[in-house]
């Protein structure tokens, strides 16, 4: 059953937020109404809701270097050895495709044939910020954001004790691992920046943190029991 | 959106309720000067079949409470801001779904289109009362997220506000940056993580606690789950009150002290390890070095039942570890 008011298209702007608050108003009302309407809309949401729990999935936090295919095949921690991070990467790696769907697919069916492309400018990072509460999102985003530096350069601090007694080659397989989350941070950060008004790429970013953190709070806490951060024998006699 | 893409979603929804929390009919100014304009507003939501209950408020403050009745769900959203334009330009949207899922978000309009963003001057704060029954997922950046009355879990996440959990059973998740945690009460499965702020764990059942955080101090009474795992990096642990017997208590702190202040009844094992030499002043049995670790017997008041007695392993990087017993009452200064 179809609705003969409102075409998918419409129903799919609406649930992105993309008309004007007027039209949306009407939208609304006349959803409260119309069951092929509230159906189609249900089913809307559910998609950008799964597409959005996929674009932040909550990986452990050895996925980063996982992906990037640094760690070394020996067991090391428990929780970083191959077996446990594998089911992840699987799903970060469909969770990737469907982020690639999302961002370049979904534009694309909505689109009006009869509009041109030119008529709808995509956002420009230079234009948004001039909202008063576009500026107050980036600053609460900022504000986030140094609060996970600072956490990460306390336990930086905490880690170069630790990594003093490790040899030059447990130091570089360190160094080495914690810039692939350096680039992960980084990337995501430009994506941050280049979407303003959009949390998503926040998001991707505070994850990314959230990885750094927990890699390096699980490297200073494994290297102060065992003495060696990637050998085992340290939970206990 | 081609019919389709649509046709495989997996979730229908037969009934969807939208509405909006819009509109300064009831916004009150106060004085014109620093106060903001407030708009407060209350729904009832029918949502017969809710099974779960998702609140998404980047935009300020979610509590939840247990105590609506069965088949609503009862929203109070107030709004402020600062000029009428912007308290126009928050909104409130609910979405009841077929399959029991109630989804309430906030949004604030910028440049034509609605956005999930944290704001500083303006917000939005919710108080959702579900049925008790009713999972709760909420979410929120800057402000606080409390839940309370609760019988199927719930899961919290902030990133900058403070956690609150009371009366809850069911599993209890949260994710936070910083602000600090208050759980107690909690029958169920616990796992709380979070990056600077204290946790403050009261009276926890189920079967396992599991805390982590980074910059902070976790102090914990009266654990009775089956297994306790509190970890953090900079700061201290302390555990108080009754030891579970046969239970397993793992609490760990690289640059903090490890403080154990159990109740007398029950027998533990212990596991031990600090630099500096392991203060204790109760009675330890079969005594021994193994590495760094000190490994011991505590044999409790109770009748020893080697099945049950407890492990408790202690371990403090660079801090001390030390474990006093109490009186069963714990002293008001350790409460």
């Amino acid at each position: 059953m179809a609705c003969k008011t409102y075409t998918t298209e419409r129903l799919s702007a609406f649930v992105d937020g993309e008309l004007a608050p007027a039209e949306a108003a009407v939208v609304r009302t006349h959803a409260a109404s119309c069951a092929a309407c509230t159906a189609a809309l249900a089913d809307l949401r559910a998609l950008v809701k799964n597409a959005r729990a996929l674009d932040v999935p909550e990986p452990p936090p050895t996925l980063w270097p996982s992906i990037e295919g640094a760690l070394d095949r020996r067991e090391r921690f428990g929780w970083l050895t191959l077996s446990n991070w594998k089911p992840f990467a699987v799903g970060a790696m469909a969770g990737a495709v469907a982020v690639v769907l999302v961002v370049f697919a979904l534009p694309l069916l909505r689109a009006r044939p009869e509009t041109p492309v030119a008529s709808a400018p995509p956002e420009t990072p230079s234009a948004a910020p001039a909202d008063p509460l576009l500026n107050e999102a980036e600053a609460e985003f900022a504000q986030a954001a140094a609060a996970y530096e600072r956490s990460i350069a306390k336990l930086r601090t905490l880690l170069e004790r630790e990594e003093a007694r490790w040899s030059p080659q447990e130091r570089g397989r360190m160094a080495e691992r914690l810039a692939r989350l350096d680039e992960a941070i980084a990337s995501s950060r430009e994506l941050a920046r280049r979407t303003p008004g959009d949390s998503a790429g926040n998001e991707q970013l505070f994850a990314a943190y959230q990885q750094k953190i927990a890699f390096l709070a699980a490297a200073v806490h494994r290297g102060g029991e065992a003495g060696d951060w990637d050998k085992r024998g340290a939970r206990g006699p | 959106m081609t019919s389709t893409a649509r046709e495989n979603l997996a979730l229908s929804a037969a009934a969807v309720v939208l509405a909006s929390v819009l509109g300064a009919g009831t916004a009150r100014a106060a004085d014109a000067g620093a106060e903001p304009l407030v708009d407060r507003r209350e729904i009832i939501v029918p949502a017969k079949a809710a099974e779960v209950v998702r609140i998404d408020n980047l935009l300020g403050r979610i509590t939840v409470r247990g105590v609506a009745r069965p088949g609503e769900v009862h929203i109070v959203a107030e709004k402020r801001a600062s000029t009428p334009e912007a308290l126009g330009r928050l909104r409130v949207h609910y979405t009841a779904f077929q399959n029991g899922e109630v989804v309430v978000e906030t949004r604030v309009e910028l440049g034509g289109r609605e956005r999930s963003l944290p704001l500083a001057g303006s917000g939005v704060d919710l108080v959702v009362d579900v049925p008790p029954g009713v999972a709760v997922e909420a979410k929120t950046f800057g402000g606080d997220v409390s839940a309370s009355g609760l019988r199927a879990g719930a899961k919290l996440e902030t990133t900058g506000g403070r956690i609150g959990v009371s009366d809850v059973r069911g599993g209890v998740v949260t994710r936070q940056l910083r602000g600090g945690q208050r759980v107690a009460a909690v029958e169920g499965d616990v796992d709380l993580d979070g990056v600077e702020g204290d946790m403050d764990l009261r009276n926890l059942g189920g079967g396992r606690v599991d805390a982590r955080v980074v910059d902070g101090t976790i102090r914990a009474e009266d654990m009775r789950s089956g297994l306790v795992r509190l970890v953090t990096t900079t700061g201290q642990i302390v555990l108080v009150g009754m030891i579970r017997p046969g239970g397993h208590y793992d609490l760990r702190s690289y640059a903090g002290d490890v403080r154990v202040l159990p109740t007398p009844e029950t027998a533990f094992e212990l596991r031990a390890r600090s630099p500096a030499p392991i203060e204790s002043d109760i009675p330890l049995r079969a005594s021994r070095r193994e590495g760094d670790w000190l490994l011991a017997r505590y044999v409790g008041r109770r009748a020893p039942t080697p099945a049950r007695t407890a492990l408790v392993e202690l371990t403090s990087v660079l801090g001390q570890v030390s474990i006093q017993i109490q009186p069963r009452t714990a002293p008001a200064e350790l409460r």
